[in-house]
């Protein structure tokens, strides 16, 4: 076998220890159980569960408890005590109660406003328990309609009823560089954020994790004693940088895989399936560009690609002056502070917004690139998906030339941390 | 006949140290060639110099004639090193081990595979080689590693304290095994600080200090000139006496 492959075949082994496999499987797990846990107590019913207190009893009421019964799950209740209907509704799984109270007929009858009481039962102030707040709105809405629907059929028997619903049809359009579709923006954002939330989480969990993969394998040849031997062995110092680099980016890429799957398993529970787009929804989204096709998946991936080689290497130059492996995690701290920056760029706020020394700052850093890569493919700045994809090629080539030329000299192992860092 | 080392004026300085100073010496094909030295004394230095995995501050290093700074590559393929604290491999077993060391020590399958038998019977592990590393005691580290250094016989063995942390039985062995490789054209360079294994073991020998070279000769010839019963006498009186410089 060639040497290379000799090297590269011991560099996974080392890396691939039940201390790096088992955690990462337990994550992915943990992924999988937090995500179905979060749907299951999430589940928002498009169709709202409720009680009806009906405290008015009157021929008004009793039509607005009939309208609402209409369209299924409501439980209409005519004790008469709000105490008590509230321990049902406590007890039940809808936790929220509508009481309409007296006076409420005389009222919509004479066209005054009617009040109308909602009681819900908290039990939790969770983020999965703020998701109940839709489902009130959406009660809110149908006792609403109940009431103007048999208003007006009192007050005005002729008027067409859909009308007054919904006088003014929308038509909804977007427009994304120019081309145009029958969407809403709430629908276009949604989609557009699904992808661009989970895109640069991975990317920064496969750069952090590539970093942390190689600047360990460096470490512990200094820590175990390894690495003089490795030195004076007849193999040329670019492969054994090559190796090394071959494997962590292998290592990461099948790690990347594993918790892209466990990710996106979380993400698929805790939306319950329903920001899926439909295919006329697809077909609408492609239209205004901003369904990633092949080809820009695989410019994104020529830009992963780069700033993954930029991590690697990045990393191996700073393992260098790692005595051990704590003292490596040590090293890699400012080259994690430069990928988390970007990335929280990119997730928290408009890059757009950003001007003048922090713009090219933030620019100089070689995984801004990838981070904006989508954003830009989608709005169609291809000069900068372009330049971004030349500097980082750039970038690569410089970092090569200084980690083999460090490989090749006594610096590999003389260069080390000043002593204040030192353990 | 060309010598297997030839230094001359070799220096080495850190940050502003001289860690070796001047050192000339050359050792024959076949020899048993020792640095002798108090810690700090420059030895390891030395012999990572000659590994090509320190570069000379000046002077020079020729290692079968080919010059350790210009053509590190080709002087790689007829050494082989064992540093002083030297680890192996923890998650590989020591079989796995030598035949890692072996398929990169040589391009010849099957020289590979005779150097992986040799080296598992050096090692005396026998089935403990199909056991992971780290559940090794050092000693059995130490024997393993060694045993990787010599298994492909190379021209030249630079091996930093060959016996550290060996117990008498398996030192003894070791040094058997290493004057055999010898008889049989390995020349060695190695670095000891035991004085009856150093006289047991080599021909020649080189006393150093503070980096610079204090005596050179066989035993008998730097115990009769220094008038002394044993190397040690030998050792304190020279390292004893050597002037106090920068180091």
């Amino acid at each position: 076998m060639n040497k290379f492959f000799i090297l590269l075949s011991k560099e996974l082994r080392e890396m691939l220890t039940p201390q790096m496999i088992i955690p990462l499987v337990l994550s992915i797990l943990l992924f999988n159980f937090i995500g179905r846990l979060a749907a299951s107590a999430g589940h928002v019913e498009s169709s709202p569960q409720f009680y009806v207190l009906n405290l008015d009893g009157g021929d008004f009421s009793n039509k607005v408890v009939a309208t609402l019964c209409e369209r299924g799950g409501v439980q209409p209740d005519f004790r008469g005590d709000i105490d008590l209907a509230l321990e049902q509704t406590a007890l039940s799984h809808t936790k929220t109660l509508v009481v309409l109270p007296a006076g409420l007929g005389e009222d919509a009858k004479a066209a005054r406003p009617v009040k109308v009481q909602l009681y819900t039962s908290v039990q939790s102030f969770s983020m999965i328990a703020g998701l109940k707040s839709v489902q009130v709105r959406s009660v809110m809405a149908e006792v609403g309609y109940a009431v103007r629907k048999l208003a007006v059929a009192e007050r005005a028997p002729g008027l067409d009823q859909n009308f007054l619903n919904s006088p003014a049809h929308v038509e909804e359009f977007v427009v994304v560089n120019g081309k145009r579709a029958q969407l809403g923006m709430s629908q276009v954002t949604a989609f557009v954020q699904s992808q661009s939330t989970f895109v640069p989480v991975i990317l920064l969990m496969i750069l952090v994790f590539a970093s942390q993969t190689i600047v360990s394998s460096v470490a512990s040849e200094k820590e175990n004693k390894t690495f003089e031997t490795l030195l004076s062995l007849p193999i040329s110092r670019n492969a054994i940088v090559f190796a090394k680099l071959c494997a962590a980016a292998l290592v990461a890429l099948a790690f990347s895989g594993f918790f892209v799957f466990g990710f996106r398993s979380y993400m698929t529970n805790m939306a319950g399936g329903a920001s899926s787009a439909t295919g006329a929804m697809m077909a609408e989204l492609a239209k205004l560009g901003v369904v990633m096709t092949a080809p820009a998946y695989l410019v994104l991936g020529i830009s992963l690609f780069l700033s993954i080689m930029c991590a690697l290497l990045l990393a191996l130059i700073l393992g260098i002056m790692a005595d051990d492996v704590k003292s490596a995690q040590l090293v890699l701290t400012p080259l994690i502070m430069t990928i988390l920056l970007p990335y929280l760029l990119v997730m928290l706020s408009d890059f757009s917004t950003i001007t003048g020394l922090p713009k090219y700052l933030l620019l100089a850093i070689p995984f801004t690139h990838t981070f904006l890569m989508m954003q830009n493919i989608i709005f169609g700045n291809f000069g900068a998906v372009l330049a971004g994809i030349i500097y980082q090629g750039v970038i690569v080539i410089v970092l090569t030339a200084a980690a083999t030329r460090m490989f090749s000299s006594e610096s590999v192992l003389t260069l080390r941390l000043p002593a204040m860092f030192r353990r | 006949m060309q010598p297997i080392i030839a230094t001359e004026n070799l220096c080495k300085e850190y940050k502003g140290v001289k860690a070796v100073s001047g050192l000339t010496f050359s050792v024959s094909e076949g020899e048993i060639f020792a640095l002798v030295g108090p810690n700090g004394a420059g030895k390891s230095t030395t012999l990572k110099m000659l590994a090509t995995i320190l570069r000379p501050t000046s002077g020079s290093v020729l290692i079968d004639g080919i010059d350790i700074t210009a053509q590190g590559d080709k002087v790689r393929r007829i050494i082989s090193y064992l540093p002083e604290e030297a680890g192996a491999y923890k998650n590989l077993t020591g079989m796995q081990y030598l035949r890692f060391m072996a398929g990169i020590m040589t391009d010849d399958s099957a020289r590979a595979a005779a150097a992986v038998v040799f080296a598992a019977d050096i090692t005396g592990l026998g089935r403990r080689l199909d056991d992971k590393v780290k559940t090794y005691s050092k000693g059995m580290t130490r024997k393993l590693l060694l045993a990787r250094a010599v298994m492909c016989r190379p021209r030249l063995a630079i091996l930093d304290e060959p016996t550290s942390g060996l117990d008498v039985l398996n030192a003894l062995e070791i040094r058997s095994m290493l004057k055999g490789l010898a008889a049989d054209g390995m020349s060695i360079l190695l670095s000891s600080h035991n004085m009856l294994e150093i006289e047991f073991l080599s021909t020649r020998m080189a006393i150093i200090d503070r980096g610079a070279l204090l005596a050179l000769g066989t035993a008998e010839d730097l115990k009769r000139a220094n008038g002394c019963a044993n190397l040690e006498e030998v050792f304190s009186r020279l390292a004893g006496d050597a002037p106090k410089a920068d180091a």
